[in-house]
């Protein structure tokens, strides 16, 4: 589309305004994403320059230091002893024995083993009992990923320690004496206090989400699955086809050979759901509550608390509780909205068990039905801030209500609840607990899509890899899912936080 | 005399869309409302427990409530207090969590200090159930799946991925004058004297929803809780995977339905009476934290 110019702009009708405007901001969207692209190579410059500066920082130690100094690099803490620095050296000292002590006995095993995920498989004697050493690569592959953070965070206390010499060094020269123990605990609340405060948060981080993460996405490698169970069996290394049997239908290995086409239309299938469902989700909530919002809000509206409480009660119940009961009260026999239609004369209906339209249908009006409170609380409070001179100013000019909440209420409630439109988004891409809860993921039609492992036809990405976690081990390719959804929410995360500077400017509040 | 008139109709045709407003607010409330008055109803339904095709019991009863606590086959009271020990103690830890992480990010500038916020930001976008696999073989290496400690691994899950959640503290925190700390460390306040001393009793509202938002999340928890212990025994686990095992199938609900309303009812209480006393607190925290973000 060719670019137009801003006097040609002018002259359109507003409607196709609004369009064109719409229209340019998506076209916007790759050019954004090409920018992203292009500043990796400048971040990543920087980011080495950064590491090379820190190298720097040690040669220069080796270089300028003396005996005591160059000796830390070897035995820890001698740095810290020459200049009575007692507790501090210790530490290092005691980090060095754990860590020469930790590889021998336990890490370098598994990490010496990490190029084949080992090779000796478990032989059984006629009682089921294993018979000497054997290998378990699911072991293997753990503890090395553990041993590898553990390694990388020795690095930084060996650069440390060879700093710490260094510093006590110069300071010495300088002002004849070091820091001691309580010097460096007084630090350790006020300079430095972000290191206290990290320190166990961090550590949990680590060990439950990190280490977990990288096992996982290294599992999408492998062929872990439930026909290469360890302690039983062993699983390899398959190298990248896993993600070619997931997104083309070829290859695959053992198993997976003659589902590999399966595989890829399932993932396609679900994939285009899940993001239809994101986007039909968001998109009912948001002009729902932005709706129930005004009229709640209405002047000359009265017993606004109680409407208000009326919808937010969703909020404050448990959301398995609420979705539980609303799958059963939507079943075709002996449910009680069937039962409400009879009342009135109507036929039964099939809602979550008939058709895939019918259930997509029910699914986002009970989404509606959790989520319009949510916007309406939020919406609330964006109507309070609305300046009221606008209207006044507007009601001079003969303005009507109708063209009062085009040109003020709307736009200004967009303005504020757009950048937190695509966290909603992402946040519906990943919404567990409407589909799995109230669903399933499976409409009355599933078998008829065929779909493979344990795939329904309502199932989203999150809800697919839970099922392939849980009900048929599918690990591998579980975690090819992991990483997919990874991808998908990435996406549009970039895109949100490109639009939002709020990243940046932080500074200003302060 | 036409200016009246004109008046008069202006009043009217409000009216009129008044009434009709009324109408329709009323209808949505009772859309909104009706789930939990079947709910409620169902409680109290005696002349069976499985799911019935009409609205009001027959007869109205405390044995669903007496079977929750004193059933022979229940669990109910397990599920309870595990739930309910892993939300307090997780809600404190990670309400802690929360806040030191995000005072140490908007307070404080470290070298390292952008990397970790992106670099969490970028973990944030994994679903974090992709772990939970190998979560599961590691707690089960420390023996935390599957018996009486099986609660202690679900708060390791539930504390584990707290770091990430710092967000809109530190985008309150950020809002907090930094001429307050300065003159604070001119005085000679340290940093943890700054935090504890001025930083906190300036973010009550914040404090609130974090509290709330760490006690609700493991409270109605499906995800994490259903791998962790879906499988072990029934008085290991928690209310939302214990009620939903009462429904799970047509032999379940047609039995247990009505123990499942009334468990459902015993389960929301507790949630119910603190958001609506924390609402004031939530609301404010919300557009707070949304505008300044």
């Amino acid at each position: 589309m060719r670019k137009i110019s801003a006097l040609e702009y002018l002259a359109m009708p507003k409607f196709s305004r609004f369009w064109t405007k719409l229209w340019y901001s998506i076209c916007a969207i790759p050019s954004a994403i090409g920018k992203f692209f292009k500043s990796i190579p400048a971040k990543l410059a920087v980011l080495f320059r950064k590491i090379g500066e820190w190298f720097t920082g040690v040669i220069d130690a080796f270089r300028y230091g003396n005996t005591a100094t160059r000796l830390s690099a070897v035995v820890w803490g001698t740095g810290c002893f020459a200049y009575k620095q007692f507790g501090r050296g210790f530490l290092f000292l005691l980090y060095e024995i754990a860590f020469v002590l930790y590889m021998v006995f336990f890490g370098g095993h598994y990490i010496s083993k990490l190029g084949t995920l080992g090779t000796v498989k478990m032989e059984t004697n006629d009682y089921g009992v294993p018979i000497g050493d054997y290998d378990n690569s699911f072991q293997i592959l753990l503890y090395s990923m553990l041993t590898i953070v553990v390694i990388l965070f020795t690095v930084v206390m060996l650069f440390m320690s060879i700093k710490q010499a260094y510093d006590n060094q110069i300071s010495y020269s300088v002002a004849k004496r070091c820091a001691t123990i309580k010097d460096d605990v007084a630090q350790m609340m006020n300079k430095k206090f972000h290191l206290t405060i990290l320190a166990f948060p961090s550590l949990t981080l680590i060990v439950f989400t990190v280490v977990p993460l990288m096992f996982m996405i290294l599992v999408a490698f492998t062929n872990f699955n439930r026909n290469t169970m360890p302690p039983a069996n062993l699983f390899t290394w398959v190298g990248f086809s896993n993600f070619t049997t997931m997104l083309s239908g070829k290859g695959g290995t053992g198993a997976q050979m003659q589902d590999a086409a399966a595989y890829m239309r399932t993932f396609w299938y679900i994939l285009r759901w899940t993001l239809v469902w994101a986007v039909l989700a968001t998109v009912t909530n948001l002009f729902g509550g932005m709706i129930m919002a005004i009229l709640i809000n209405k002047k000359g509206i009265k017993l606004k608390k109680l409407w208000r409480t009326c919808l937010v009660t969703v909020i404050a119940v448990p959301q398995f509780i609420s979705l539980l009961l609303v799958s059963k009260m939507f079943q075709t026999t002996g449910g009680i909205v069937n039962y409400l239609l009879k009342l009135i004369n109507l036929e039964p209906v099939k809602w979550l068990d008939g058709s895939r339209t019918m259930a997509q249908f029910t699914v986002v009006m009970v989404n509606m039905w959790v989520g319009i409170p949510h916007t309406v609380l939020t919406c609330t409070g964006i109507l309070m801030n609305i300046p009221g001179d606008l209207y006044e100013a507007a009601k001079i000019d003969g303005a009507n209500p109708a063209q009062m909440f085009f040109k003020i209420t709307f736009p200004y409630m967009m303005f504020v609840l757009g950048p937190s439109l695509i966290t909603t988004f992402v946040g519906n891409i990943n919404n567990f607990n409407m589909i799995f809860l109230l669903t399933g993921g499976k409409s009355g039609v599933s078998a008829q899509a065929g779909l493979v492992s344990s795939a329904g036809d309502l199932d989203l990405l999150i809800t697919w890899l839970y099922k392939m976690t849980v009900d048929k081990s599918d690990y591998d390719m579980a975690s090819v899912i992991g990483i997919l959804l990874f991808i998908v929410i990435a996406f549009f995360s970039l895109i949100a936080y490109s639009r939002v500077g709020a990243v940046k400017n932080e500074e200003d509040f302060q | 005399m036409t200016f009246g008139r004109r008046k008069n109709t202006k009043k009217i045709r409000e009216g009129i869309t008044n009434t009709l407003l009324y109408i329709f607010l009323a209808i949505i409330s009772i859309v909104w409302v009706f789930p939990f008055a079947y709910l409620i109803v169902n409680s109290f339904r005696t002349e069976s427990t499985g799911i019935a095709g009409y609205f009001f019991p027959k007869e109205w009863g405390l044995d669903n409530y007496l079977y929750l606590f004193t059933g022979k086959d229940s669990n109910f009271m397990n599920w309870y207090t595990n739930t309910l020990i892993i939300a307090l103690v997780v809600s404190v830890i990670n309400t802690m969590i929360t806040l030191l992480t995000a005072y140490a990010l908007s307070r404080m500038r470290f070298t390292g200090r952008k990397a970790l916020m992106k670099f969490m930001l970028i973990l944030g976008m994994f679903p974090g159930f992709l772990g939970m696999i190998c979560i599961y073989h590691l707690l089960d290496a420390l023996g935390l799946v599957g018996n009486e400690s099986s609660i202690f691994g679900l708060m390791l899950v539930y504390v584990s991925g707290t770091m990430m959640g710092y967000m809109v503290t530190k985008g309150f925190f950020d809002t907090i004058p930094k001429s307050l700390d300065e003159a604070a460390m001119i005085d000679g306040a340290t940093k943890n004297k700054i935090f504890w001393s001025i930083t906190l009793p300036l973010s009550k509202p914040i404090i609130i929803q974090t509290l709330l938002g760490a006690f609700v999340g493991p409270w109605g928890d499906f995800m994490m809780a259903s791998y962790l212990v879906g499988k072990s025994g029934s008085q290991y686990q928690t209310v939302a995977i214990g009620l939903k095992t009462w429904i799970d199938s047509f032999a379940m609900y047609d039995k247990h339905f009505t123990h499942f309303c009334a468990g459902g009812v015993v389960v929301s209480i507790l949630p119910i009476i603190l958001f609506f006393l924390m609402q004031r607190f939530y609301v404010e925290g919300v557009t707070g934290g949304s505008v300044k973000g």
